[in-house]
Formats: structure tokens, sequence, C-alpha cells
């Protein structure tokens, strides 16, 4: 049950700031000789005291008359739930259209949330390694089923792996099909294949298999260490990269979008015994921050989006802010062999960190891999 | 590094940051998402 209190004000006014009248103060007299003639003292001796800055008014083409501060007067009035067992209670600045933590059971606040409602991610026939099994080869096909395996992100046997592994792999017809040929299985073989598929020479090939990645050109200039001698300008190819949009699409259409917050909130904790908290009608709390969505960052975009929201057509649907985060370091090499690799990866703050930190939920989208510089000057060097 | 948000950051993308982008989001229910970089980290967690 919402409980609702009226009106808080937040003022917004320019100051003029004035400084105060000063004099420049003298420095110490210079000394004086046995004659009273006056001597300046040696350079290193003579002290510029610190002189304040100018006042306002002594500018020169400053307006004439002042102008009265500008007051702009926003209201609020803001949406708090009731405080839970614990004394955590919420406050929405705007009323939230879905409240994604109305859908989480008790089995989910205790372990981690469950897995989204469609499929695990499956083991793809053209997987991110760019085994293409799907041309030809079916004695290829097993083996590769294996190395995707054997390369999966989550290194525990838990349960959906264990799921993952015989419903996708075990069970998969064509891998039944492929299965004579692993009898001549060698994994130092395969690590070694890998390993001249993902090497730099082979990297648009490598990535072509998957969907969307383009490559490009980086150019960049490198300053010559002379300021009279332009910097050079050197040009990296590799940059495989997609669309912001296109990523921005996949994390709205995830099954893991049924848990993102498009309103946020402000969390208070009340730490008074839990006989005296909903009784009284004044909120009281500290302010909890735990969640992108619960951040003053959010909170202040999002107003301002529900404010100031410019649109290209008109248009009646809920504005909301999805919070980018984006990750980039390099690689492991234990994953990709002896290749050099620079992901970009791109998450979504709306999203509890509970459920993004996951790996086996497939929270974290890739959005670019960055060619190694030093792999590229190496090979020019050459 | 950051040449390469010269090509992450295109016409396409500036266009959503400023007046927002129509998608059917998991629900049904059509929204219009205004994109913001919220952090940017120069590591990520380990596997």
């Amino acid at each position: 049950m919402p409980h609702q209190f009226i009106d808080e004000y937040q003022i917004h006014e320019s100051t003029v700031n004035v400084e105060p009248e000063s004099t420049i103060s003298e420095s110490p007299p210079d000394v004086t000789t046995r004659v009273g003639r006056a001597v300046r003292r040696p350079a290193r001796y003579r002290d510029i005291p610190p002189v304040p800055l100018a006042p306002a008014e002594a500018v020169q083409e400053a307006i004439s008359e002042r102008i009265l501060p500008r007051v702009r007067l926003i209201v609020r009035k803001p949406i708090d739930t009731i405080a839970n067992l614990f004394g955590l209670w919420r406050r929405f600045w705007h009323q939230p259209t879905y409240d994604p933590d109305s859908i989480l059971a008790i089995e989910d606040l205790q372990v981690m949330p469950p897995d989204p409602p469609h499929t695990l991610p499956h083991i793809s026939t053209s997987g991110p390694i760019g085994t293409n099994a799907e041309d030809g080869d079916i004695n290829q096909y097993s083996i590769d089923k294996i190395t995707e395996w054997v390369h999966r992100p989550v290194r525990e046997k838990t349960d959906n792996e264990m799921q993952i592994l015989v419903r996708d792999i075990l069970l998969d017809p064509k891998f039944i099909a492929g299965l004579p040929a692993l009898h001549s299985y060698s994994p130092a073989r395969e690590r070694k294949r890998l390993d001249n598929m993902v090497s730099p020479k082979n990297q648009t090939a490598t990535f072509s298999g998957i969907a969307g990645f383009q490559v490009a050109t980086v150019t960049i200039e490198v300053p010559s260490g002379d300021p009279s001698v332009p910097p050079f300008i050197i040009e990296i190819p590799g940059l495989h990269h997609r669309p912001l949009i296109d990523v921005l699409h996949e994390t709205l259409v995830d099954p893991l979008a049924q848990y993102y917050h498009y309103t946020p909130y402000e969390l208070y904790l009340d730490s008074t015994p839990s006989d005296n908290r909903n009784s009284s009608s004044t909120k009281k709390g500290t302010r909890v921050y735990s969640e992108v969505y619960n951040s003053d960052a959010f909170l202040k975009e999002h107003d301002w989006i529900q404010r100031h929201g410019e649109t290209d057509s008109p248009c009646n649907l809920e504005k909301i802010v999805i919070a980018i985060m984006l990750w980039s370091d390099s690689t492991h090499l234990s994953e990709f062999g002896t290749a050099k690799l620079w992901p970009i990866y791109f998450g979504v703050g709306n999203l509890s960190k509970y459920i993004r930190a996951k790996q086996s939920m497939g929270a974290v989208h890739h959005l670019a891999y960055i060619p190694s510089v030093r792999l590229f000057i190496l090979k020019i060097c050459h | 590094m950051h040449s390469v948000w010269k090509f992450l950051l295109d016409d396409n993308f500036i266009h959503a940051y400023k007046y927002g982008v129509i998608i059917a989001c998991v629900d049904g229910v059509k929204r219009r998402v205004y994109p913001r970089i919220l952090t940017y980290s120069a590591d990520y967690p380990e596997k």
C-alpha cells in the first residue's frame, strides 16, 4: 500500500558571487640605509604577496543592471513504499509502470535468480570460435562440438552445464552421426587448430561467422615527440564491431529484460524497531545505494527524460532510460590460445547486479573487439 | 583506444540518444528507449 505525502520543494537558483572589496597590500618597506636612502632589496628577497581576484563590478563589459536570479521550482510528489521486514523502503520520483521485484519469488532472493524462461543458451553450430560446422564435414562436427564445450565460459560442472552437455551435444543427432570420428580425437591437435584460426592473420575469417559484426580499420595519431613534426598516422585494421543500436535491441528482447527496472528509485533503510515503523506519518531512513537503478545518476537522467525528453515524432509511449555499462580489457590468454584480443563488453544497469554478474545468464553482450596495436606494430616492423 | 569510439558512436546511436528509439520490449509493451552510458570500466569481472 503506497504511502503518499506531500510536496518536497527543490529550489534551484543561480547566484551571483560577489568578491569582497579588497585592497592590494603593500610589500614590506624596503630597507633604508643609515643615511635614510631607500635601497631596494635584492630580487630574491622581494615578496609578492597574493592578490585576490578583481571584484565582479570591476569588469568593464559588465551588464549595467544586475539580473534577478532565476528560481526554478520543481515540485515532486514521491511515491513511497512501506518498509519491508528489514526496514528497506523505496521512494519513486515517478509512478513506476513495472516492478520486476514483484516477480521475484523467495527462491530468487536466496540463491540466484531462476533461468530465463525461454531456454538456456544453446551451443550453436557456429559458435564464437567460428567453427562453422554447418558446411560439410560431419566428421569434424562432432570434434568441434567437443571443442566448443571445452571453451564454454562457465568452468564448473553445474546442473545447468551438465544439462547443456547432455541436451545440446550428446543428444544432438549430428553429433551422434559423427561419433566414429572421435576415435582420432586429439586435444592437442584441436587446440593448435584453434590457435591458427584465431591468429591475427585469420581474424577476419574467424569473426565473420558472428552475425552483425563489421570490420573496420582504426586510424590513430602517434605523437612524434617533436613539436615541429606532425604526428604519425597509423592505420590499424581488424576492429570488429557491432552497431550499438543492435546490441541495445538485443538487450531489450532478451528474456532477462523482464528483470529490468525501468523506473529508478531512492532506497532507504529505516532502522527503527519494526513495531514503530509504518505507524508514524513521517518516513525515516538512511539512503542506501546498491544498484545502478537506485543511484543518483540514473535518477537524474530518468527525471530529465521525463520532463525534457525530446522525440522525433509525436509520441505517447513511456520514456525509459537504459543504463549502458561498458567494460574493456585484454582477454586472458588461456581462453583463446595465443591470440590477443581486446573485447568491449556491454551490460545493462537496469538489471540487478546479482543477475548480471552471473556468467551463465548471458547478461553481458559482446560489442566489439579491438585489434592489438602491439601485434600490428610487430608485424609491420618485419 | 578511443579512436575506436568513432566507429561505435554512429549516427543511429546519436539519434537514439537524443530522441530515443521505439523498441518493443520483452513484455510486449513498446517504449521509447533513451540509451545513456552510465559506467565505463577499464577491467571486467574475472571469469
